[in-house]
């Protein structure tokens, strides 16, 4: 996305929190393409999440709103923002 | 109009039914079905794409949202009240410009802070009215929670009980009847801490009790560590249970001395 127009995820991962499936997987998927601009709040999330995904073999069956969610995806995107300033950190200690 | 926004409606009117008819259990059912069908629309929150029907789509699941709240606090279920809270919220911080605001907003702001309160989440209640316009918190919705905080860290807790004769809105007495279970553990905790025993008669005064028998209930339930005896309430075995450690007075007193000594020297 080219601008983010949400404040915050947590109305998001308020969602990963309903008992409902479909709720979740709708929850991630937004999540998925907010987790370049939100990372921070999604890190004590991440491992609740895989686990919806592990979890629920329903999951293929599930149409629209699910179709985009890919666990790896997820999980690559993830840990590209992690990488990052972790080496920023990285090079802020070898300066010093 | 859009098939999808009309079944979303007429659900809707019913569970507006249900709810009136305080059918819960329903309510409940009717409104899963309706968060699986909202999350079908584009226009929603993160996405707010510019569909046809953006407006009225944000303005029935605003609606819905406000309502789920509500109904929260009917069923008495705290969890479900912040679930709801915080997916209602991006329709009050971030969709504010693409709507009108909503004569629930303030109402159901004041009961997020009042919740915050009665689980004595002191940090997340600032955090939240830091987040609220000036104009906010001159409502009287949100004002009433505001004082009652002052009141509760004043330790002024007959305000604070008093303070439920005049709720803003009827769907605060839930809460300000959790908030005086909240006060009177508070005022337990500091008894306990203060007394070696007291009255029966005192203490059922301090907790707000209006019989003894609830007074002895009470302890039962909540200080089974509490000893009754003679007519009177003995917090003795609660104090040997959780043993305060004395302060090492006179080696304090030594090392502030020696570093000051230090200091002197330095200069």
């Amino acid at each position: 996305m080219a601008t983010t127009l949400v404040s915050s995820v947590g109305g998001m991962l308020a969602m990963l929190n309903e008992p409902h499936l479909s709720v979740k997987l709708h929850a991630l998927s937004n999540l998925n393409n907010l987790v370049e601009t939100f990372w921070p709040p999604l890190v004590d999330s991440l491992n609740y999440a895989v686990c919806i995904f592990q979890g629920n073999p329903e999951t293929q069956g599930l149409k629209a709103t699910s179709a985009n969610i890919n666990n790896d995806q997820f999980g690559h995107k993830f840990e590209i923002s992690c990488k990052a300033p972790m080496k920023k950190g990285g090079e802020i200690n070898k300066n010093k | 109009m859009d098939p999808k926004l009309k079944e979303v409606s007429q659900l809707f009117d019913r569970f507006k039914a249900s709810f009136l008819r305080n059918d819960f259990d329903n309510c409940s059912n009717l409104l899963s079905q309706l968060k699986v069908l909202l999350t079908g629309f584009r226009s929603l929150p993160p996405l707010f794409a510019d569909t046809p029907n953006a407006v009225h789509e944000l303005t029935i699941a605003r609606d819905i949202y406000e309502h789920a709240v509500v109904l929260s606090v009917k069923i008495e279920d705290q969890d479900a009240f912040e679930r709801d809270f915080f997916q209602l919220k991006p329709y009050y911080t971030d969709a504010c410009n693409r709507l009108p605001p909503s004569p629930q907003e303030y109402p159901i702001l004041g009961l997020n802070l009042l919740r915050l309160l009665v689980q004595n989440r002191i940090a997340e209640f600032h955090t939240e009215l830091e987040l609220l316009s000036s104009a906010a918190l001159e409502n009287p919705c949100i004002k009433h929670a505001v004082e009652l905080e002052q009141s509760f860290m004043e330790g002024a807790y007959n305000r604070v009980l008093s303070a439920r004769q005049t709720v803003p809105h009827d769907t605060y007495v839930y809460f300000m009847d959790l908030l005086a279970k909240t006060v009177r553990d508070e005022i337990a905790g500091c008894s306990e801490k203060a007394y070696d025993y007291l009255s029966i008669k005192d203490a059922k005064q301090m907790l707000l009790f209006s019989s003894d028998q609830e007074l002895l209930e009470y302890i039962k339930e909540e200080h089974p560590e509490w000893e009754i005896k003679n007519d009177s309430v003995f917090f003795q075995k609660a104090k040997e249970s959780a043993p305060c450690k004395e302060i090492p007075s006179l080696q304090l007193i030594n090392q502030t001395l020696s570093y000051a000594r230090e200091l002197e020297r330095i200069v």
